[in-house]
């Protein structure tokens, strides 16, 4: 069998770059490109309802509405009440002492929609329109 | 059995470039995993995972190699698709989640090593490659070596650093190993049924090109999952991707059988090559009333 000369890839190395990291190899890092300013609307049933979740809780929480990958068409929304995050990549939107939160990497995802809710037994809770959005799934939970 | 064209005595290389993409972070799997088709919950580490991107029209757009290396996902895609692919996996990033995405391209490359016999390519590493399974990264030496499992050859993936590659090529071609040329690279991939850009990029399903195993339908949500699930329990894929050959030559392209159904030949060396037939057809079929091919299964 032949002599197989060491080479080092260096894959393994320390470093904030662990898998191509040693040797002075960095790779940049990607970040979300496009912000833009949001403008989101929010029907009066919407409102209401945000209203009774929150419950005079208004000055410490928020509802933070989001995108990420995933669903079937590609993005899958989030809407979570929580705590007012102290990150200043936020941009937000009072209504009626409600504020809204949107992360400005979900910026250009969610600029323009409308919030809406439902109040049925079957197929109720909150809807989101997406102007964006060139198709969505029959659950209302994804876009793409 | 369709013949190889290269020298069986001859350990070949091919240096094959992708984009690179590196994702590190506590949620780096947990956001892969909501875009790509198989499920990598459980990859471990060193271990190598097919995988797959899909619109939601179930087509793909994309096809991966993901491999888990010190805690930090290794996403190896095709070339002409990277900015497509690493727009999806950084516009779906959730703010909450702990990801870094970073962008690899040139920065890596994959040298093939293929040959008819496996001690040649074990002679070429210099390392013996019939113990190595085929799903984990074996380190040796610092080099990262990954075993493909092929139909008829041997061929292992050497994963280097773009800059420490002539060091990597002095060592192989001293060893005997020679640099193939395109068309030496397709014959190889033609006869042990490997698939590249010229199907991936196409708009197939990933049933047509035979890929089932790499769609996971029970995981949950994905682009084109609802399209997938539904071919699957209707059964109903139409075409399917199958090795021609024939007498005459058949460029790639798309030809009308005799049957009025489309043959679109994705790969050609001339006389064979892959084409997606409609799963209707016979394994022999003519085109334009003429040309008489054969076909069999990957």
């Amino acid at each position: 069998m032949r002599k197989y000369t060491i080479v080092h890839i260096g894959l393994l190395s320390q470093g904030f770059m662990g898998i191509l990291g040693g040797g002075g190899f960095t790779l940049p890092v990607i970040t979300q490109a496009e912000v833009v300013e949001v403008k989101i609307t929010v029907t009066d049933s919407a409102l209401k309802q945000m209203k009774n979740t929150i419950q005079g809780e208004e000055n410490s929480h928020c509802l933070v509405i989001s995108a990420q990958s995933g669903g079937c068409s590609g993005y899958l929304y989030d809407m979570k009440i929580m705590e007012k995050p102290e990150s200043g990549d936020f941009q937000i939107q009072e209504f009626e002492g409600v504020e809204v939160y949107i992360h400005n990497n979900d910026s250009s995802l969610l600029n323009g929609i409308e919030l809406d809710f439902k109040d049925t037994l079957m197929g109720g809770g909150f809807n989101i329109t997406n102007p964006n959005a060139s198709r969505a799934c029959g659950c209302g939970q994804s876009f793409g | 059995m369709i013949k190889l064209q290269y020298k069986s005595s001859c350990c070949r290389y091919y240096i094959r470039e992708h984009s690179v993409t590196v994702v590190e972070g506590k949620d780096s799997v947990k956001h892969i995993n909501r875009i790509i088709t198989s499920n990598i919950t459980e990859i471990k580490d060193l271990e190598n995972c097919k995988s797959l991107i899909c619109d939601a029209n179930g087509k793909i757009t994309d096809a991966l190699e993901i491999s888990s290396i010190s805690g930090q996902l290794l996403i190896l895609g095709i070339k002409e698709n990277a900015e497509k692919t690493r727009e999806l996996i950084v516009s779906g990033t959730h703010w909450n989640e702990d990801v870094k995405i970073m962008n690899g391209d040139g920065a890596l490359k994959i040298i093939s090593i293929f040959a008819k016999n496996q001690e040649q390519v074990s002679n070429i590493l210099g390392t013996e490659i019939s113990t190595m399974g085929d799903d984990f990264w074996i380190i040796e030496n610092d080099s990262y070596i990954l075993k493909v499992k092929l139909k008829n050859d041997y061929q292992v993936n050497i994963l280097i650093q773009t800059d420490l590659i002539d060091s990597f090529i002095n060592t192989i071609e001293g060893n005997g190993a020679e640099l193939c040329d395109e068309g030496t690279w397709d014959t190889h991939r033609i006869e042990n049924g490997i698939l590249d850009n010229e199907e991936y990029n196409q708009g197939f399903l990933p049933g047509e090109l035979g890929l089932d195993e790499i769609v996971d339908l029970k995981k949950g949500c994905y682009p084109g999952q609802e399209i997938h699930a539904r071919l699957e329990s209707r059964g109903k894929l139409s075409k399917k991707i199958m090795r021609f050959r024939t007498d005459s030559r058949l460029d790639v392209g798309t030809y009308l059988s005799n049957t009025g159904r489309k043959v679109r030949v994705t790969s050609s060396l001339g006389n064979q090559g892959f084409a997606v037939i409609s799963v209707k057809e016979n394994s022999e079929l003519k085109i334009n009333d003429e040309l008489l091919i054969s076909t069999e299964e990957l």
